[in-house]
């Protein structure tokens, strides 16, 4: 009898465990990265039924329960430890790490295109390109691969089989030859550097700056060549420092005692003067202005790139133009944007990455944009 | 389906449908099931009805929102109607007793029923030239109504054969039909069985402490085995069929008839659990079903409240086996169709059924005529496999990818390299899941009654319950870790 009331009392801790954190703080609480604002509290006046108000409590206690954070992470530790498994990240060798939606799902929905669907696609790149001609600009697709293509190697053997020759690589070839832009090939530069050193974190889903550094100094120089700026070109040089941490890929594996990455950064060897920064300026994310403007500067620039560009900018990609505005594509619509093109734009980068296809499927109206002329054209 | 795991697979098939609060969710484990526990235990014996009956239709009304005002009305009705038979002479009491049957089977059949019907009535309207000539209503379907409905209707059918007197309190029924551990997904409990102990009941922390143990090993069973082999499954039927190897197809249908075992067995453990906390004894709806040697032995094995209903309120009815053989072959087809629609309102469900009867059909012949009966290993893994198929059935969104999926199981379809192998599901995770579900759902089980007399298992089983709800516990976590995806670019 005193065995089963002291067996209660220790089942029953298992059910109070938030309880039992919320007064003690015993567990580590570490927070989680998880990019979202949790639930928030239900509003009486605001609920479409009683069902989903109640519902919307349950879910507002399910991100906030004391003892959420530890368990969350405990659940993952054990996961990885025991089984080198992780139901968000495939866990490749030597600490490689790849996003499994993105192997399981947005490559196989993209290699399931159809010639027709490449074609409509094709097309529409090509009237953005005819569009930005008719107004002086020039198209220049920065094309990037994912972490798989340069360390396919590294994955592991349950992730999934892609065909030798996937339906991407058409996309791709259909880009560089039958849109008649400025291709930006990266994979080349990558390959080339990635004998000496890698290009991608391990930990994170994007190339590392000093492999965004190489694609920003090919960039540059090509922009030069194409502007007839010949002192244009890229003027900073690349040196490399180590720093630990986690990369992105690492947050959505949420472990107890994470392996740190030792990563590679671009160490700023160049000062910042002659220009400035505004941020936010809607629909940019970021604008930099040089001070004077100067034919050693190239022409005025957009951006309209995804998270890949980051890293560019973060190597001091701006600095090589009298203006560069940056849109992040996932936050303005290719129509937002062409109409938002500032005065005297002279480039319009585009980043183009497997996984953001999607956004490029969505239809432009070119007819309804036939009158309209960039801000100050 | 819900992907995540968050309803029995058995019991709520359609797609617009309310899905349960679900006994794994943090908000149940955490605040709900502590503050009934100490609710009821701090109460006198005299409010502890009171006390179950408010958390269930707290819970019921999470669970179904306004629909708990069905719930109210298959109570109220059951209650006035069981209690009107008892006053009434013989022939009222038919009408009484039908009037109650329809009470119960109207609500059924237009939340659960009326779409399919329009469907297939236009169905067959469509070849005669008349398109969408019905409308196809389109109501969600209230959690756990197929449970209450059959409830009910066992109870006023017993009240009306004079089985079991009606319930005299108001309460003690309302209880009886909405007590929550077993409201949405059963077992389908019959009110003699719960009678006595609605009155009064006794509490022992033996008893408590056994049911925190079947409820641990219940919370288990869903969280460790069935989501973890349910992932599999969803992920293997879902992909294109072009693509499916023969290994794969294997893969998934072995991953999803231990998931489909272990999330039903793993509720029922968990309301026979809870009902045992609570001085409620919830009649068993598993034994070992894998451990089969044919399909007779089976449906007496697999939700053995289900199988038991339609035994009494309809094959019995209807005759049984003793009106000469093809009466006794019609009476199976008929009890196993109404089986595979209770499932759900797709022909996907009334295919399985129809398929289990037909076993059945061809198991008594043989038998009969031949005396041929399947049993010892062979007949082990003939029935297993045939189960197998029939959950292809189930499982699949229609017949014809029901057939397609076969025959990739038997190698006949012709199979494009697909992108995901059976490596791909084959993680160390899921092998390791796949062997211990294996192993529970085939070793040989040991029922309480001869725990006591030896061996170390029964000496270990409160421990190893606090282990494996520990490890539930953490494993349900991360459903609520949703990063949100984009930010991954």
């Amino acid at each position: 009898m005193i065995k089963a009331k002291i067996y209660i009392v220790l089942f029953s801790l298992i059910g109070l465990i938030p309880l039992i954190q919320l007064a003690s703080h015993v567990l580590p609480d570490d927070p989680l990265d998880e990019k979202r604002l949790p639930s928030p509290e239900p509003e009486w006046g605001r609920r479409r039924d009683l069902r989903t108000y109640l519902l919307g409590w349950q879910d507002w206690f399910n991100d906030r329960y004391p003892g959420r954070n530890f368990l969350i992470r405990l659940k993952t530790q054990i996961d990885y430890s025991l089984f080198g498994f992780s139901d968000r990240i495939y866990m490749g060798k030597d600490g490689w790490l790849f996003y499994r939606n993105v192997l399981d799902d947005s490559k196989p929905e993209i290699d399931a295109y159809s010639p027709a669907q490449i074609d409509a696609l094709i097309g529409r790149y090509r009237m953005l390109n005819s569009w930005l001609k008719a107004r002086g600009i020039t198209l220049v697709i920065m094309d990037v691969q994912l972490k798989d293509e340069f360390y396919g190697d590294k994955l592991p053997s349950s992730a999934p089989r892609r065909p030798l020759h996937p339906t991407y690589f058409e996309i791709r070839r259909r880009l560089k030859e039958d849109v008649g832009a400025v291709y930006v090939d990266s994979t080349p530069i990558l390959r080339r550097i990635m004998a000496k050193r890698p290009v991608f974190f391990k930990t994170d889903f994007h190339w590392n700056d000093p492999a965004a550094f190489e694609v920003a100094r090919s960039i540059v120089d090509r922009l030069s060549q194409i502007a007839g700026r010949p002192s244009a070109g890229w003027k900073f040089k690349l040196e490399i420092e180590t720093r630990v941490g986690w990369g992105g890929q690492a947050a959505f594996m949420p472990l107890l005692r994470p392996d740190p990455e030792l990563g590679l950064f671009v160490k700023k060897t160049w000062a910042d003067e002659g220009g400035a920064y505004e941020f936010a300026k809607e629909p940019f994310e970021s604008i930099y202005r040089r001070n004077q403007p100067s034919e050693d500067y190239l022409p005025t620039t957009v951006l309209l790139g995804d998270s890949f560009s980051n890293g560019m900018l973060r190597c001091g990609f701006c600095e090589h133009f009298n203006s560069l505005y940056r849109i992040h594509m996932n936050h303005c619509s290719m129509e937002e944007s062409l109409r938002s093109l500032p005065s005297g734009t002279q480039f319009l980068i585009l980043e183009f990455i497997e996984t953001a296809v999607g956004v490029y499927r969505v239809p432009v109206d070119f007819d309804d944009l036939s009158s309209v002329k960039p801000n100050g054209f | 389906m819900d992907r995540h795991g968050a309803a029995p697979v058995g019991a709520w098939p359609l797609k617009r449908c309310f899905l349960p609060v679900v006994f794994s969710s943090p908000l149940f484990l955490f605040v709900f099931l502590p503050v009934v526990f100490l609710a009821y235990f701090a109460s006198g014996d005299r409010w502890r009805n009171a006390v179950l009956l408010v958390a269930s239709l707290l819970f019921y009304t999470v669970s179904a929102g306004g629909y708990v005002l069905l719930l109210f009305f298959s109570i109220g009705a059951n209650y006035a109607l069981g209690r009107q038979m008892e006053r009434c002479e013989d022939k009222r009491r038919r009408l009484v007793v039908l009037t109650a049957v329809a009470a119960n089977m109207i609500p059924l059949f237009v939340f659960k029923y009326s779409g399919f019907a329009a469907l297939s009535a236009n169905s067959v309207l469509g070849h005669l030239g008349f398109t969408n000539a019905i409308p196809v209503p389109a109501w969600f379907l209230p959690a756990g109504i197929s449970f209450f409905t059959f409830q009910g209707l066992a109870y006023v059918i017993d009240v009306y054969r004079k089985e079991t007197p009606p319930c005299a309190s108001l309460s003690e029924f309302a209880l009886f039909k909405s007590f929550f551990p077993q409201l949405v997904a059963g077992p389908i409990v019959r009110y003699h069985n719960l009678s006595g102990e609605l009155k009064s009941r006794r509490h022992s922390t033996i008893l408590v402490q056994e049911g925190l143990v079947r409820f641990g090993f219940g919370l288990s069973k869903k969280i460790l085995l069935a989501d973890n082999l349910g992932r599999v499954a969803d992920s293997v039927f879902g992909s294109p069929s072009a693509s499916l190897d023969p290994s794969t197809a294997w893969v998934g249908i072995v991953c999803y008839t231990l998931q489909i075992f272990f999330d039903f067995s793993g509720y029922s453990d968990m309301a026979i659990g809870l009902g045992r906390v609570f001085g409620l004894s919830l009649p068993e709806n598993f034994n070992q079903p894998y451990r089969s040697a044919s399909i007779t032995e089976f449906w007496r094995r697999w939700h053995m409240t289900l199988s038991g209903w339609f035994r009494d309120y309809v094959y019995f009815p209807l005759g049984g086996n003793r009106k000469g053989a093809m009466r006794t072959g019609a009476n199976l087809l008929i009890v196993f169709f109404l089986c595979g629609l209770w499932h759900g309102a797709s022909c996907t469900f009334v295919i399985w059924g129809f398929f289990h009867g037909l076993l059945l059909l061809i198991e008594r012949t043989l038998k009969t005529a031949f005396g041929i009966q399947p049993r010892g290993l062979p007949g082990r893994v003939l029935t297993m496999v045939l189960v197998m198929i029939g959950w292809v059935f189930f499982r699949a969104h229609s017949p014809g990818t029901a057939l397609e999926y076969l025959k990739h199981l038997g190698g006949v379809a012709a199979a494009q390299p697909g992108l995901f192998g059976p490596m791909h599901y084959l993680t160390a995770n899921n092998v390791t899941y796949l062997v211990i579900g294996t192993l529970v759902a085939l070793w040989p089980e040991r029922r309480p009654a001869t725990e006591e007399q030896s061996g170390i298992w029964p000496a270990i089983r409160p421990a190893a319950a606090v282990i494996v709800t520990l490890l539930a516990i953490v494993g349900q976590a991360p459903q609520s870790f949703n990063p949100f995806i984009y930010f991954q670019f």
